[in-house]
């Protein structure tokens, strides 16, 4: 199974979080028992994306910043398909934070891997909406005058139902957490802390482990919405990243609500058409050479 | 008299526009032909507007040149009448209205006062008051206001409204102007009607979009009837999201579409060239508006031309439409969705705000049929393989494939859409990507001349301004003209360039300031032809006589 889904050799810069990133994702798909041809993996621009060429899946690689509109589009017309959408942080906060909003608001079942390395890779060392401030930048040689986003506080009061933050330098741990994110009725979204040695060498595995703090350590029970954004906040005071599970809820789904659970097809039932048009619009359809 | 034209004017929240669409339901159930006009500011209450009404014997498609009736609401109406009234026009104002200057016969009526009297209100006056004039039939109008009036008490009141309009008109002693109609009774839709009709008959089973004027009607038509046949239509938070949104659900399987006007458009180009590179076939609509930026967001032009032949970076394949009647809304977006499945590229259907948002009388139409996308059997072989979407396969599969992995890529790609750097690959995908429409060149879709073949003169219209141009030509009985209304914008059909070959006078008729029609198919126009750009763009449709003055001179 494992190169099954192999499609080719990864390639990163040496050091590159994206690489744990792929094993925790292929580790999950075979877990979960998933067949590729069930799974849709959404992309977004960056390097991050590139994962879509390396894992043997179904493939819709979008533009930078749309993956969420792409995705929802591929669940709503097939909601049988696992539909995983994949970001770095540029993609999902910067020019796609709207449709983050949204996708979550909807709460529509879709797996968003954000991986996050505070920095542009893909076009080589520019700040993004995660860069702490003040960080010296190809773009910012005065240093970048903007505060940092805390995506999973957006995640969380935008109204997803699943939202975690993982870490590069824990496949296992991530690998859970992408398993119960896919299995999640619901917008799921995992931050994933992880690095680009290349073009953040600032921010390296050791200095982010040295931060870390444990949810499920602390007791943490990720239930409410209100207990998720206390902690947050105050870990956030600590200047530390949680890592874990900060809220898991069931809430309808966006094809519950739209009441939709069939794939939809290009059948046309003329007859039904044309009762439309004759109760809507008093419109008699000739059917020329049909019925 | 064969027809009759009515103008209402005055102010937003009058019921102006109300009043044509009360007279245009009650034409139509005399078999009477008819087709509306409205004029209308983005503000919804207090705005200057106008609503016209032209009803015929015989089918109408153009605006009227001159006003038969203008009923004036209120001063504010006292434009836009240049060259519109003739000595005949009957002219109804309030009794109270001031001292006017027209060269028209006025009529002062009491409409305010009877409003009152009734508690109704001055167009529901003035309905009953042409309604006799015209000699239509009131139990018609008053089952119309029934069907459309749902609370009681106010139903009552406007009823006694039409019945004090209509004896004022009895005792006015005024000649009518009976207008017979047929005995084939018709309906009204507009534009956005047939456009929303056709995706569904077209298999369309998703809609994504952002509310934006004049486009909306379509949305709102489509969010209501999707579901009813099985499909989805929803609101998204912003024409980026519309656009990646329908890729997505085309990719997996389903027809589908967004509409917008000219910013929203303005939005989706980056998401259009995506789908033309990925080669997911998609429906975009965009219902021309004023231009540029915000322009007058509620008028008609069309300069959207430019924008959407060429939508976006790089060297893509996209099919472009302008229906140039209104039963063409019907039959043209029945053909983008399967000009965009055949050829996997976006396709933009360009249409005007006149014909989306005015009232046509039809009485039938017809539905031919178009097949489901297809995927062909194909045994699984021994090992999972990436399917060769980029080949010249004639079916379109969508995920899941049993033993088959399906790719869609904006990035430069092999024929499987796996990624490539090769800048020979590069070379060989562009060719295919440019190669696929050379068909439509050569065969356009709906390519149709008008008028005098053997003319030394042509004329040259698109969308809308077909009506005006053939009624103007009508008209001309001293020169020989041909028409070509131009609905495949792009690829330019082959033949524009070979019927134009021996022409000597090109006339380019359309409504934008810069010649956006003319620029684009100047390379069809011979060197040897004397030009000349008939152009209108005060957000007002053509009119017959402004055609007619400009080839006539
Ligand atoms: C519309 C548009 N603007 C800009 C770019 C250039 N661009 C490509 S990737 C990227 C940022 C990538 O950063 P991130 O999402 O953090 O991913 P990473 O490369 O770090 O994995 C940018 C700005 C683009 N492709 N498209
Ligand atoms: S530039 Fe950074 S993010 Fe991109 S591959 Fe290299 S290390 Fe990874």
């Amino acid at each position: 199974m494992e190169k099954v889904l192999e499609r080719s050799k990864p390639r990163w810069c040496p050091g590159c979080g994206d690489f744990s990133v792929y094993e925790a994702l292929k580790s999950a798909f075979i877990e979960l028992g998933l067949k590729p041809e069930e799974i849709v993996i959404v992309c977004g621009i960056g390097c991050a994306t590139f994962i879509w060429s390396y894992l043997n899946t179904n493939a819709l690689k979008g533009i930078h910043g749309r993956v969420l509109p792409a995705a929802t589009g591929v669940k709503l017309v097939n909601p049988d398909l696992k539909v995983i959408a994949v970001s770095g942080d540029g993609d999902a906060y910067s020019i796609g934070c709207n449709h983050l909003i949204h996708a979550a608001r909807r709460n529509v079942e879709i797996t968003y891997i954000v991986i996050d390395n505070g920095v542009f890779g893909n076009t080589r060392g520019q700040p993004s909406p995660t860069t702490p401030l003040n960080s010296i930048t190809k773009t910012t040689p005065r240093g970048w005058p903007e505060r940092p986003l805390d995506p999973l506080l957006l995640a969380i009061v935008s109204g997803a139902t699943y939202v975690a933050q993982g870490f590069v330098g824990d496949i296992k741990r991530l690998k859970e957490q992408i398993k119960e994110a896919i299995s999640h009725s619901g917008f799921s979204i995992i931050n994933i802390l992880s690095v680009c040695p290349t073009f953040n060498p600032m921010r390296s595995l050791r200095e982010i482990k040295d931060k870390i703090v444990y949810l499920d350590e602390l007791g943490f029970k990720p239930e409410s919405r209100s207990e998720a954004i206390r902690i947050l906040l105050s870990i956030q005071q600590s200047g530390k990243h949680p890592v874990g599970i900060v809220l898991k809820t069931r809430e309808p789904t966006y094809n519950e609500l739209l009441n939709t659970n069939e794939r939809l097809t290009t059948k046309i039932d003329y007859c039904k058409i044309g009762e439309l048009a004759l109760r809507e619009l008093a419109l008699k359809l000739v059917f020329k050479d049909l019925c | 008299m064969r027809e009759v034209s009515i103008r209402f004017s005055g102010l937003t929240g009058q019921g102006i526009e109300f009043a044509t669409e009360i007279l245009a339901e009650a034409c139509v159930l005399k078999g009477l032909n008819i087709h509306t006009y409205r004029w209308f500011p983005t503000i919804v209450r207090g705005g200057y507007t106008f609503s016209e009404i032209r009803i015929s014997e015989d089918p109408v498609k153009a605006l009227a040149d001159t006003l038969d009736i203008l009923i004036l609401l209120d001063e504010i109406g006292l434009r836009d009448l240049e060259g519109f009234l003739k000595r005949d026009s009957i002219v109804i104002v309030d009794e109270d209205f001031r001292e006017v200057q027209l060269d028209a016969k006025i009529i002062k009526i009491p409409l305010r006062r009877a409003s009152i009297e009734t508690k109704s209100r001055s167009n529901i006056i003035a309905i009953g008051f042409i309604s006799g004039l015209l000699g239509l039939d009131i139990m018609d109008i008053s089952k119309i206001l029934e069907k459309k009036i749902k609370k009681k008490e106010l139903l009552e009141f406007n009823l006694k409204g039409l019945e004090s309009g209509y004896r004022i008109f009895l005792e006015s002693g005024l000649p009518d102007i009976k207008i017979s109609g047929t005995s084939k009774v018709k309906t009204i839709v507009q534009g956005s009607d047939l456009v929303a009709l056709a995706a569904l008959s077209a298999g369309c089973k998703f809609f994504a979009g952002y509310p934006i004027t004049p486009s909306t009607g379509i949305m709102e038509r489509l969010m209501k009837w999707m579901p009813e046949v099985g499909g989805l239509a929803v609101q998204v938070e912003d024409e980026l999201a519309a656009i990646n949104m329908i890729i997505g659900a085309s990719y997996a399987g389903a027809r589908a579409m967004t509409v917008t006007s000219g910013p929203g458009f303005s939005l989706m180009v980056e998401g259009i060239g995506f789908a033309a590179m990925a080669e997911v076939p998609i429906v975009v609509v965009d219902v021309q508006r004023v231009g540029p930026s915000t322009g007058l967001p509620t008028a008609h032009e069309q300069s959207d031309i430019d924008l959407t032949t060429h939508p976006s970076h790089g060297d893509i394949p996209r099919i472009v439409l302008a229906p140039s009647i209104i039963e063409e809304y019907y039959t043209m977006t029945v053909d983008a969705f399967k000009l965009a499945d055949k050829y996997r590229c976006p396709v933009i259907l360009l249409l005007d705000q006149a014909y989306v948002m005015n009232y046509y009388s039809i009485d039938v139409l017809e539905v031919v049929r178009v097949s489901e996308r297809k995927t062909v059997y194909r045994p699984r072989g021994e090992i999972l393989q990436v399917f060769p979407r980029y080949t010249d396969l004639e079916d379109l599969p969508s995920p899941p494939l049993e033993g088959y992995l399906i790719v869609a890529s904006s990035v430069e790609h092999d024929e499987r859409g796996l990624s490539s750097q090769d800048g020979l690959v590069h070379v060989e995908m562009s060719i295919r990507r440019m190669k696929k429409l050379r068909e439509l060149e050569d065969n356009p879709i709906n390519w149709e001349v008008l008028g005098e073949l053997d003319a030394c003169e042509a004329i040259v219209s698109v969308g809308s301004c077909r009506p005006a141009v053939e009624e103007a030509l009508s008209k001309i009985k001293d020169k020989k003209i041909m028409h070509i209304p131009l609905k495949q914008l792009w690829p330019l059909p082959r033949k524009l360039g070979e019927v134009l070959a021996n022409i000597e006078k090109v006339y380019v008729v359309e409504q934008n300031a810069s010649g956006q029609l003319l620029n684009l198919i100047s390379s069809k126009i011979p060197k040897s032809s004397e030009v000349k750009s008939i152009r209108k763009f005060d957000g007002h449709p053509f009119r017959p006589r402004e055609i007619y003055h400009e080839i006539v001179e």
